[in-house]
């Protein structure tokens, strides 16, 4: 709220005779300047348990930048707002547990992509942008340099731009939609080899 | 669900004093408002006759609630009613502060002055005056006028509109506005039973379904935009914001305490006015259009920074 001086001055001034829910007993002041520090600012994340094939909707609770919770999506499709044992303690993945069981944010926790140099002994932090160049370039460079046009069968040329150096897995924690599009991507570039996580 | 608080206040309001540490002195008060009006309605039973029909076939309200429009049914009220009942809570409120008398009075004096220069019915927008003109020519507080108005306009509305508000198709949409008021929700509650987000209309008590990670009043899905806080010790009420609109409203996690279906949500509102008036501290301001914190707070607060 903006409050100028003057709108201050005849705020004070009005407010001295007012009947207020406070002149029932309805207080509103206990939230008052001289205990901000109460307030816990949480945001929700709704995101996919990393568990199994199912690919169950959780809504992660994240305060200060730590997870606090993880329960089951009401609004998502698959599981209504349950989930698995499992799946209920998602939130300790990104813990560790200390002497006496005291979970602590896990320090080795992957926030950045990692790269390890053809070579070297060990890895390096990078950016998204730069290993996402990096990965569509080899992606590129292994398809173009093992592209087949067409093979030999019985004497006869038959067409079959393919592939057969990368293989394409699939993931539970897509949309059916996506996935479709990952077929569909990884049929365009000649790649044959396509499978899916979901076993269960 | 008990829409018209027909009975349940009591427990409600028992309830609300364990879980709300500032709601203690003024649970008497609340109980007794909601004590006179039931007493008012079991007297006058001819009074707020529920609306049987809708004002649309059920067909095309079905085919509204699909493409989350909402009806915006919003009838008119008997004028006699409605002045008899914030005549009722305006004694209510000398009978617990008798220092009040002579701003309450004025009130009161002015309300039979509507009442003699209205029609038989009223509508919501002459209502909406009427509380304009209060706050312009009395000393009555705005917190205290949103609480009287707001505590008579849904006694009546909740028992005109309880009918259709069972037999709407509410499954069907999702819209941020009331289905079928069109109101704009102050509050609303996470089901014990999955965690779901219900909001409750503060006018007809009509409840629905909303995605628990979207704004009800501009329907942004930014995450990051969108978040809730709590406080320490009272963590059943959840303040949601919109960094976009710079809206809250109140949630209640009805997991704390489990128990689905009958709760009226409005006394849990009452209880946690406390966190209204944290809100607009925050920089939020009341997505509903209720202003339940009296700028007198505000004033202080600025006096303590």
């Amino acid at each position: 709220m903006q409050l100028t001086r003057r709108s201050f001055l005849k705020l004070t001034g009005a407010a001295a005779a007012t009947a207020t829910l406070a002149g029932v007993g309805l207080k509103q002041s206990s939230a008052s300047a001289a205990e901000p520090l109460r307030v816990k600012y949480t945001k929700e994340y709704p995101t996919t348990c990393t568990f199994c094939g199912v690919g169950c909707g959780v809504i992660c609770n994240v305060r200060d930048g730590v997870i606090v919770n993880a329960e089951g999506d009401p609004g998502h499709p698959i599981n209504e707002g349950t989930l698995c044992s499992k799946g209920s303690s998602h939130f300790n993945i990104s813990y560790i547990f200390k002497e006496k069981g005291k979970p602590e944010p896990n320090p080795n926790r992957l926030t950045k992509p990692l790269y390890r140099a053809p070579g070297a002994s060990s890895y390096e932090e990078k950016e998204w942008d730069e290993v996402l160049d990096m990965i569509a370039r080899r992606v590129k460079e292994t398809r173009d340099s093992n592209y087949v046009e067409s093979v030999d069968v019985g004497g006869q040329k038959v067409t079959v731009n393919r592939t057969e150096a990368i293989s394409w897995l699939g993931s539970a924690f897509c949309t059916d939609e996506e996935n479709y599009l990952f077929h569909k991507m990884a049929r365009a570039m000649g790649v044959i080899n396509i499978d899916h996580c979901a076993r269960l | 669900m008990d829409r018209v608080w027909s009975d349940g206040y009591n427990d409600e309001i028992d309830r609300c004093q364990k879980y709300y540490c500032n709601f203690k002195e003024g649970a008497g008060f609340i109980r007794d408002v909601f004590s006179v009006l039931q007493d008012y309605y079991q007297k006058n039973p001819g009074k707020a006759m529920p609306i049987a029909n809708l004002p649309l076939s059920i067909d095309k309200a079905t085919d509204l609630m699909r493409k989350d429009q909402s009806l915006v049914f919003r009838p008119e009220i008997d004028r006699d009613l409605f002045c008899d009942l914030l005549n009722l809570s305006c004694h209510q409120i000398i009978k617990t502060n008798a220092s009040l008398n002579n701003i309450v009075s004025d009130l009161k004096a002015k309300t039979e002055a509507f009442r003699a220069t209205s029609d038989l019915s009223i509508s919501l927008d002459k209502i909406e005056e009427f509380r304009e003109t209060l706050l312009s020519e009395t000393e009555i507080g705005n917190d205290l006028l949103a609480f009287l108005f707001s505590i008579v306009l849904s006694s009546i509305y909740r028992r005109l509109l309880e009918p259709i508000s069972e037999v709407l198709r509410t499954d069907l949409y999702e819209g941020g506005d009331c289905p079928l008021c069109g109101e704009k929700p102050h509050y609303g509650m996470l089901k014990a039973e999955d965690g779901a987000k219900y909001l409750d209309c503060w006018l007809c008590g009509t409840r629905w379904m909303h995605a628990r990670v979207k704004c009800p009043y501009c329907s942004n899905e930014e995450r990051e935009e969108l978040g809730y806080f709590t406080i320490d010790e009272e963590e059943i009420c959840r303040v949601h914001y919109c960094q976009a609109c710079c809206c809250y409203y109140k949630i209640f996690d009805t997991r704390q305490f489990n128990a689905d279906g009958g709760i009226i949500l409005a006394i849990h509102n009452l209880a946690s006015l406390e966190f209204d008036l944290l809100a607009r501290k925050e920089g939020f301001s009341s997505g509903s259009g209720l202003e339940w914190i009296n700028e007198r707070e505000i004033v202080e607060d600025y006096r303590k920074d």
